[in-house]
């Protein structure tokens, strides 16, 4: 699932949880021992984003253990939606960064292995586009850049 | 034009290799008209196209003063970028080679994907 999606699904947990002060740690305790540990806040939040992809949840619910201790606190419970805010923050960063690398490659200049980008120029009778002319001959195709020396 | 004449003096070879061969001028002031002009001088029967101002092929041959050739497999990949600059540029030996692997590696994924069904 991309990290879009993943952003979605926790907006939508986000949602299904409706009155967030009125969810407290108790929902997510299957068991019902009186403790919530990740395991169970991972398989809450999972049963809420049905679909979603199971190492991202797994992932925020490790980020809302704060304190690290394998439990989930009424307190950290709590202050699950500020790491969602979190999660959405960094993922959506990282995803700036990722475009911006895809967009970088895809107007750089070109590689061997890449896909020519193709163009439509004006010829002397027709235009020349470069698809057409690789479709059509369905061999190699050599493109060079020259000028007339006048 | 001396790559032109150079690729000209060997274009049965091109052919015999089914190899299409594009002319891209990016500094041509008389337009179509100094295409037509170039096609007379060199007598060339290569495609011949114009981008001034290279709004068209930026990613090609973007370095300064640069004439890079470009070798485009049936499947519009780029198997070889031959650099060139004013005076030195691509010539036909180099890129009937780049064509013959390109063409090679074509047909040996084409029996790949045969013997795969």
């Amino acid at each position: 699932m991309c990290k879009h999606t993943f952003v979605v699904m926790m907006l939508l947990l986000l949602c299904q949880t409706g009155n967030a002060q009125n969810s407290s740690a108790k929902d997510a305790d299957k068991d019902s021992d009186g403790k919530v540990t990740v395991k169970e806040f991972a398989e809450y939040a999972e049963a809420k984003l049905q679909g979603a992809d199971e190492d991202q949840v797994k992932a925020f619910a490790k980020k809302v253990d704060a304190d690290n201790d394998g439990e989930i606190s009424d307190a950290e419970f709590a202050k699950r939606m500020d790491v969602l805010q979190e999660v959405m923050n960094d993922e959506a960063d990282a995803d700036d960064e990722g475009e911006a690398k895809d967009a970088e490659k895809e107007t750089g200049p070109h590689v061997v292995g890449d896909k020519a980008s193709d163009f439509e120029l004006e010829g002397i009778e027709k235009k020349i586009k470069l698809s057409d002319v690789v479709a059509k001959s369905g061999k190699p195709v050599v493109v060079v850049f020259s000028r007339a020396n006048w | 034009m001396t790559q032109l004449v150079e690729l000209g003096k060997n274009k049965e070879k091109f052919a015999k290799a089914g190899t299409e061969i594009i002319a891209v001028f990016r500094e041509e002031a008389k337009g179509v008209e100094g295409l037509k002009m170039i096609k007379e001088k060199t007598g060339t029967t290569f495609n011949l196209a114009l981008d001034n101002g290279n709004k068209k092929t930026g990613r090609y041959s973007s370095g300064k003063k640069e004439f890079t050739g470009y070798v485009i497999d049936a499947d519009r990949v780029i198997t070889k970028i031959i650099k060139g600059s004013l005076m030195s540029r691509a010539k036909s030996a180099e890129l009937l080679k780049a064509i013959e692997t390109a063409a090679n590696k074509d047909a040996d994924s084409k029996e790949d994907a045969k013997a795969a069904e």
